[in-house]
């Protein structure tokens, strides 16, 4: 009795999906009343992103009717292969515009390229693809974004001013197949240099709170005498805030981290961590999405790169 | 096919959901999407069937894959061998991980929840020492095989996956290897006492898992057109969800390949779905999870039906 | 004295795939011990599980003490003890016996009034000397099942169900438990006493109903009990006493030699087979003669001689794989835990260990054939080769692995309780099995708590006492007494 509600069921769904199958390839080419821009955002559960996805959706309310906006994040920054695959479904999905915030700088170039060549705008924030894979393979994908060198130097002088030549601290990078890490990592290594300052260890933390604790616990009673650390990311500086403050080290101990989420900002007002850079999370995804409006009302807009602003936060700014 | 009835009952209503929510959702180009997102998930859903009908788990599937994945990279890059030699090492890597998986949890009578748990963090960790902990990019060569093809629009590893689901069915139950897997997880006590020496069921299935991962890491490879060291981290959780939906037992004894893919696309038009709505990350997970368990809920009802 | 009814059946019916119970009519009076005797698949363990409970939707009515059984939620209304024992095996037999009422406060469990209770309770079954926070799991069979009646009377329920309760005691222990029914019927409790064991069923109670083919076809009270109508009733055939087949035994033609085997237990021991000799093993509970077939089937420790057919082992196989290679083959006593595959096909449940050529298709035509071949030998009754194992009776079920063994050209096999929880077709039906293999060359050794099962199929009866072989009988000079003796003899003297 059971099985056979269950078959007729079952043969009632699928004729309605074969209808429906239908129906939507017939109608599949009236579709595009309006303009639908999908953002790709890394780990949305990261502060730095959600507020990111939440400005470009604020800027999307801003100017009802000009744009649909779709988000999709992945679980965490690691997860390359789902963020592929959200690339894939927003280009069967046929979506006007891609920006993303691409978790590997090389291994989303195919599935961009994908896209670029199914007619799709795609801009690059945040993370900026391998030039040099770009060029090999022939595609020109904007980049709208901060320079992360640069910030990552401005922070380290900081950092760098607090100390004396000579001093030790240590680096916490973030998961190295990124290149933002690996620019940040560069920003501070530059930094440290010109005020030889040394960097007795550098790890990766993967970006995380928790893993940068267990590494800056270990390195602390490794090499007693560091007097800095620099964090790659404030989630990573606040693990090593937490590490410092377990060993009653607060104080003796300076931390600089990135992005300015909120927590940091607290902390930086109470003189816990001495600097962070600021690039606007909030508007860095509307940046992107505004250029992509831009080359799709021209098409023949040049594809240029577009740095956008990053600023150093202290305790004066607070 | 009508002891998955339920569960394919379930697949169809997922479908019908989004495609009423959202009428671009059931169009070719997503299928081919889905179609092709699915294979390394396959693959691994598969390996966790084997393995848990003899009432065992592997944990390091995922870790497995990374590291296949990272010996195809670094070879073709670094020692410039062919996709297929390279692709040869990394099932040979696969199947020597899960055989000291095997022989550790079976002679040593660890539980191999413990085992594979342990050979998670190696493999993951091997996986970073082979790529120097770099993303390594390999082209099309690689990256070919997930092209969709002429054939129906499907990509090659989706065929590969179909054909590995296929093959597997038939092994688990109709082959006296696939029965005496399934017999071991039944009761291990009552087939030693039948003069059968389950010890090298016990251990090849755990290669035949080692092997699957290999497999698993070829599509993933293809699809991202680069071997990542962090790729499918947290995989195993979704490959044991999948086999679970499809009716597979984590006591032993119980389970079908069949019914696992059909776990893998239930898994994947949820995924595909929300995300082609835009839902926000928290409510994914949620609903995700809401899913899995009734799903296997579904399953639990039916087989109390089908017994009483 | 108009005796109070309790417990009333009123046109019970169940099917699963085929009905199993056709119109249950009956009456249980308070006090009363019900005798219920029946054939393998005659519906016994289908009323026994739908009074516990554990079966709930079937047709027509039961009442218990006026109410309907469906509308009691009190679970401790009716304890069963059921033939396949079905307790927690990682809890303490104290946890075992309150399970479900387990004396605490705010979830945190008294373990001394616990203990205390769990001791008044074994007491009553004779079981006082048994520490109570012992594992289940390392106690015997036997215990284990008085330690189920032990639980059934610590809960007070109003009706006892017995299903098989004797199959693994010896006498002593049974009448322990005869002793047990009459303190419950005199607490006024109802006994439901599931067996096929006629002479035990007439010791004990007060009125017998024989189910056959799912009906009740005869009920006969104390004065009117007669073992011919009950046996005819039960077959449906007037039942003819078989005889054991003449079978010779070919004196002086050794085939099976073992020599100083010694385990934990066994001190060496020696036994010596004639071809085709069908050896029993008798002793006490923890004699060693369990032991003895485990030692032979690589299941323990164990250093000794063996000679198979002129074929010198030097040793003892070390695991069943091996000793299968020397075609030895096992049939373990606790069939659900060893034996069985319980959600598998009766095919593959028989032909497990048939299977050749590992990396090949399972012929599903050959293993039917095999199946149907197997089936015939042993006269099991089965739907189809894909029928799952666990839908047969228990005699059934131990038909199913004895087939394993069949075809295998054994040179020994060994049985432990080979009998137990069978009805007494089947029981017969096994002996034939046994028989037939002996005819063919097997040597078959019996290890057995039951007397009376060893006396009807053995050529030799051998009694074990703390791991020594005390006494040999052969079936032309032997009496039960003696035997019944001489498993107490050194165990006095030592």
């Amino acid at each position: 009795m059971y099985w056979t509600d269950a078959l007729a069921l079952l043969k009632k769904a699928f004729s309605l999906l074969i209808a429906l199958f239908l129906f939507s390839c017939s109608n599949s080419s009236d579709s595009e009343q309006g303009v639908r821009i999908a953002l790709v955002m890394k780990s949305l559960a990261n502060e730095f992103f959600a507020t990111m996805a939440k400005g470009a959706e604020e800027h999307q309310q801003k100017t009802p009717g000009r744009y649909e906006l779709i988000v999709n994040g992945i679980k965490d920054e690691r997860d390359l292969s789902r963020q592929v695959a959200i690339v894939d479904e927003m280009v069967a999905l046929r979506v006007d515009a891609i920006v993303i915030a691409p978790a590997d700088s090389k291994a989303l170039i195919p599935a961009l390229k994908k896209a670029k060549a199914a007619g799709i705008v795609v801009v690059n924030i945040d993370n900026k693809l391998d030039q040099e894979l770009l060029a090999e393979e022939q595609v020109k994908i904007p980049f709208v974004g901060p320079n992360n060198l640069t910030g990552a130097q401005r922070v380290g002088a900081v950092l760098a001013d607090n100390l004396s030549p000579g001093d030790q601290v240590l680096m916490l990078e973030g998961t190295r197949t990124s290149f933002n890490a690996q620019q940040r990592a560069k920003g501070f290594e530059l930094a440290m240099k010109e005020s030889a300052i040394e960097i007795v260890d550098s790890q990766s933390a993967n970006w995380e709170m928790r893993e940068a604790n267990i590494i800056t616990a270990s390195m602390l009673t490794r090499y007693p005498d560091i007097k800095g650390i620099l964090a790659g990311n404030d989630s990573m500086a606040m693990g090593a805030l937490a590490a410092v403050k377990t060993i009653g080290k607060l104080g003796a101990i300076q931390i600089v981290g990135f992005d300015n989420i909120s927590a940091v900002n607290q902390a930086i007002a109470a003189g816990e961590i001495l600097a962070t850079a600021d690039q606007h999370a909030d508007k860095l995804a509307a940046y992107g999405i505004d250029y992509a409006l831009a080359l799709l009302a021209d098409e023949k807009a040049i594809l240029a790169d577009r740095e956008t602003p990053v600023d150093l936060i202290t305790a004066k700014d607070i | 096919m009508t002891k998955h009835l339920s569960l394919l009952l379930a697949l169809f209503l997922l479908i019908l959901f989004f495609s009423l929510l959202n009428p671009l959702f059931f169009s070719t180009p997503t299928l081919q999407a889905i179609g092709n997102q699915i294979p390394d998930l396959t693959f691994l859903a598969v390996a966790l069937t084997l393995v848990m009908i003899t009432g065992g788990i592997d944990l390091s599937v995922g870790s497995l894959l990374a590291l296949c994945s990272s010996i195809i990279g670094v070879h073709m890059i670094s020692n410039g061998a062919s996709l297929s030699e390279a692709f040869l090492i990394s099932l040979l890597g696969g199947a020597l991980c899960g055989l000291i998986t095997g022989t550790i949890t079976t002679l040593g009578k660890i539980p191999s929840f413990i085992v594979t748990l342990g050979m998670l963090e190696c493999a993951r960790g091997v996986a970073y020492l082979v790529t120097d902990s770099q993303t390594v990019y390999i082209g099309s060569e690689v990256g070919a095989l997930a092209e969709s093809t002429g054939f129906l629009g499907v990509s090659p590893i989706f065929m590969l996956a179909i054909v590995i689901v296929i093959l597997a069915q038939l092994l688990l139950t109709r082959t006296v290897y696939g029965r005496y897997l399934v017999a071991i997880g039944t009761n291990l006590d009552a087939v030693r006492l039948s003069g059968i020496n389950p010890t090298p069921y016990q251990i090849s299935v755990f290669m035949i898992s080692g092997t699957l991962c290999a497999f698993a890491a070829l599509s993933l490879t293809a699809r991202l057109a680069s071997s990542d060291p962090n790729a499918a981290i947290g995989l195993e959780l979704s490959a044991i969800a999948a086999a679970v939906i499809g009716g597979t037992s984590l006591m032993g004894g119980r389970g079908s390949v069949i019914g696992s893919f059909i776990g893998v696309l239930i898994i994947a038009v949820l995924q595909t779905g929300l995300a082609s709505m835009g839902v926000d990350e928290p409510t994914k997970r949620i609903i995700t999870g809401a899913v899995i368990v009734f799903a296997a809920l579904m399953d639990f009802w039916r087989t109390k039906q089908r017994r009483a | 004295m108009v005796p109070e009814v309790l417990l009333t059946l009123s046109g019970i019916k169940k099917s699963f795939s085929k009905p199993v119970l056709n119109s249950i009519d009956m009456q249980l009076n308070k006090s009363e011990c019900l005798g219920l005797l029946g054939a393998n698949g005659a519906g016994k363990s289908t009323l026994s599980r739908i009074l516990g409970g554990s079966i709930t939707d079937y047709e027509g009515e039961i009442t218990i003490a006026d109410r309907s059984l469906r509308a009691w939620r009190d679970d401790s209304l009716v304890s069963t003890v059921h033939q396949e024992l079905s307790q927690i095996t990682n809890l303490s037999i104290a946890e075992n016996i309150f399970f479900g009422r387990l004396p605490n406060q705010y979830g945190v469990i008294n373990q001394r009034s616990l203990l205390e209770s769990a001791k008044a309770a074994l007491e009553l079954v004779g079981l006082e000397s048994l520490d109570a926070l012992k594992r289940i799991e390392e106690v015997d069979l036997a215990t284990r099942q008085l330690i189920e009646i032990a639980r059934a009377i610590a809960h007070r329920s109003e009706l006892i169900i017995l299903d098989e309760p004797t199959s693994s005691l010896n006498k002593a222990e049974v009448q322990k438990l005869f002793k047990q029914i009459h303190s419950a019927k005199k607490r006024e409790t109802s006994v439901l006493f599931i067996s096929h064991k006629l002479d035990e069923v007439f010791a004990i109670c007060d009125r017998i109903a024989v189910l056959r083919d799912g009906e009740i076809v005869l009920i006969q009270s104390r004065h009117e009990f007669d073992e011919e109508a009950v046996l005819n009733a039960m077959s449906g055939e007037k039942n003819a006493e078989k005889q054991s087949k003449d079978r010779q035994v070919e004196r002086g033609t050794t085939s099976f030699n073992l020599k100083n085997l010694r385990t934990q237990k066994l001190k060496n021991f020696h036994l010596t087979l004639q071809r085709g000799e069908i050896a029993g093993l008798h002793g006490l509970d923890g004699a060693g003669h369990k032991e003895i077939l485990k030692a032979l089937f690589g299941l323990s420790d164990s250093q000794g001689e063996l000679t198979l057919d002129d074929k010198n082992l030097k040793s003892l196989p070390k695991t069943p794989h091996a000793a299968f290679q020397q075609r030895i083959g096992y049939v373990p006593e606790d069939r659900q835990k060893f034996g069985l595959l319980p959600g598998e096909s009766i095919s593959l449940n028989i032909c497990l260990n048939k299977l050749k050529n590992w990396l090949g298709w399972v012929n599903k035509k050959e293993t039917a054939i095999q199946t149907m071949k197997a089936a015939r030998m042993t006269k099991l009754v089965y739907g189809g080769p894909e029928q799952p194992v666990s839908e047969l009776s228990g005699g059934n079920q131990q038909k199913a692995i004895f087939a394993r063994w069949l075809e295998h050209d054994l040179e020994l096999l060994l049985l432990d309780e080979p009998t137990r929880g069978v009805d007494v077709r089947a029981r017969e039906e096994l002996h034939e099995v046994i028989r037939d293999l002996a005819c063919s060359g097997t040597n078959v050794i019996i290890a057995s708590n039951d007397l009376k099962d060893l006396m009807r199929s053995c050529d030799r009866i051998i009694t074990i006492v703390q791991g020594k072989t005390s006494k040999e009988f052969w079936r032309e000079s032997w009496d039960e007494a003696e035997i019944t003796a001489a498993t107490l003899s050194i165990a006095q003297h030592d």
